[in-house]
């Protein structure tokens, strides 16, 4: 089997934007077959995801003065600074052997994506609703979008290096509350591929390494292909007509974002819950305080309850699960007290029921005001 | 979770979406259950506003559930004449009564007789859901 190969560099965030989202349309009328898109975005671009409030999400005015240009992405998750080092992965397709569910597909993208990774002697798994890890900390956020035409849009963005600092300023962090000891916590739970290997990898070897990856995993050849003069001009509609439009980019969205915390005394010391949720669904939780608990034990609770429903049965069910497998790391930690202060934290996000102004980035956890990091 | 598809409402077989007429001109309409099980809960939801015209078969929205985003298909045409605000601003309600409290737009259809034929009904409901639960469940949409 033959699909389309593109590789790409240093792309406008329109462009880059309406390029996958038209020729996902375009595999999924059959206009085209399955393509890999590998490619750059012009250092640097803020996205936020489908239906984020860009005001929360970015410091629009910090944006402006380093001249970052601001998008909105046709797929879901938290907000990501996209530049010269990071890779978007993008797989447009309406099927793949048989399977033809988000999920099925989702599984398949990410398990071709830790392949690639392993060629390079990172281990890395699929988590939660979008994450791509190492070890509990975080190297790629996925996404999927499906269109009326019956096409998938599967995207990636993969850390090969990521200036932490300038994403915590770009992003609507409080930075400026931020200790040393705080950016440390929130730089042990990302990594990158230059980091894994503490090498300065090129971009374009992580790049080739994964065409290899993809090929290999799906059993497909790969043609190098230009886009054809139709698929210029569809870009440039979609472009035109959405990427480049306010109104897409700055549009309101009617579901509240709300926040909450809370805080509770357990065997293993104090715990200091802080959760980011839109409407009902959990978009984050950051347990914060001062207690004895593996890290990626504690990463691990956060990222299974990324974009996780806050109904107090279906934590606790997700969370037994977890303990199950990590029992060890999290002994001094009862599964109780968690749930308890988590389901404390989102009664109070939702007593408080106005809009947050905490943003919720794709590669960082809610900090509020003074969090505290774990201490371990 | 239940699938329950009741024979006095319209499905649009594809998408699954359902109808129901409230008058020769006004149509409800929904997300069914199977198209929520393949979607996960609903994060956001949105609706082309009020007094837009959808044609049947195209986009009439956009959705972010914890499985993916997507666009919600118009399964008639017509125009939107209302949205339902609560679901808008609270999308986990259509997961929790997709057929009562959770229902999404009413649209005014003229074209409903001629769209009505692309839509299962009736006595028909029930084998065309059952076809479709073995689908998903092979497909693993659903356990």
């Amino acid at each position: 089997m033959q699909w389309r190969y593109i590789c790409e560099d240093r792309v406008s965030d329109s462009f880059g934007l309406a390029a996958d989202e038209a020729m996902a349309l375009r595999v999924g009328e059959k206009l085209s077959p399955s393509v890999l898109r590998l490619y750059t975005y012009r250092s640097c671009s803020a996205l936020v995801g489908r239906f984020q409030r860009i005001e929360n999400e970015l410091n629009l005015d910090f944006c402006r003065e380093q001249k970052m240009s601001v998008n909105r992405r046709p797929t879901g998750g938290g907000a990501i600074l996209m530049g010269e080092d990071q890779l978007g992965v993008a797989l447009m397709l309406r099927d793949w052997n048989g399977y033809k569910t988000p999920r099925e597909l989702m599984r398949h993208f990410a398990s071709s994506l830790c392949e690639g990774l392993l060629i390079f002697g990172i281990k890395a798994q699929f988590r939660g609703k979008n994450d791509l890890e190492v070890e509990g900390r975080k190297i790629g956020g996925l996404g999927i979008h499906s269109n009326a035409s019956g096409g998938y849009l599967l995207h990636c963005s993969l850390l090969v290096d990521l200036d932490v600092p300038l994403m915590l300023r770009a992003l609507n962090v409080p930075v400026e509350k931020l200790e040393a000891r705080q950016l440390q916590s929130i730089e042990g739970r990302i990594t990158s591929v230059r980091r894994e290997l503490k090498k300065d990898s090129s971009l374009n070897e992580v790049r080739d390494t994964m065409r290899r990856a993809f090929s290999s995993y799906f059993a497909v050849e790969f043609e190098q292909s230009c886009y054809s003069p139709e698929e210029k001009k569809a870009i440039g509609e979609m472009e035109s007509s959405r990427y480049l439009k306010k109104d897409w980019i700055y549009q309101k969205v009617d579901v509240p974002d709300l926040s909450g915390e809370a805080r509770q005394m357990t065997p293993a010391g104090l715990l200091d819950v802080r959760v980011t949720m839109a409407g009902r669904q959990i978009k984050a939780v950051f347990l914060g305080g001062d207690f004895f608990a593996e890290e990626s034990a504690v990463s691990d609770i956060e990222g299974s309850l990324r974009w996780h429903s806050s109904e107090s049965e279906q934590i606790r069910r997700t969370l037994e699960l977890l303990y199950a497998k990590r029992e060890e790391e999290l002994a001094f930690l009862p599964i109780e007290n968690v749930c308890e202060v988590i389901s404390k934290a989102v009664e109070s996000a939702r007593a408080i029921s106005q809009d947050s102004t905490v943003g919720y980035g794709c590669f960082v956890n809610p900090k509020i005001g003074d969090a505290e990091p774990v201490h371990t | 979770m239940s699938y329950h598809f009741p024979e006095h409402l319209f499905f649009d077989k594809k998408h699954h979406v359902w109808c129901l007429p409230e008058s020769d001109l006004l149509i409800r309409i929904g997300i069914d259950p199977l198209g929520l099980a393949s979607l996960g809960d609903l994060a956001y939801l949105s609706l082309n506003p009020n007094g837009s015209e959808v044609i049947q078969g195209q986009p009439m929205g956009m959705l972010e559930a914890a499985k993916m985003t997507g666009e919600l298909i118009a399964p008639v045409g017509g125009k939107i004449v209302e949205r339902n605000q609560v679901v808008l601003q609270d999308p986990y309600q259509v997961n929790r009564e997709p057929y009562g409290a959770g229902w999404l737009a009413v649209l005014e259809s003229e074209s409903w007789n001629e769209d009505s034929k692309q839509l299962v009904t009736g006595q028909d409901v029930d084998a065309w859901s059952q076809e479709e639960l073995k689908r998903y469940r092979e497909q693993g949409w659903i356990d």
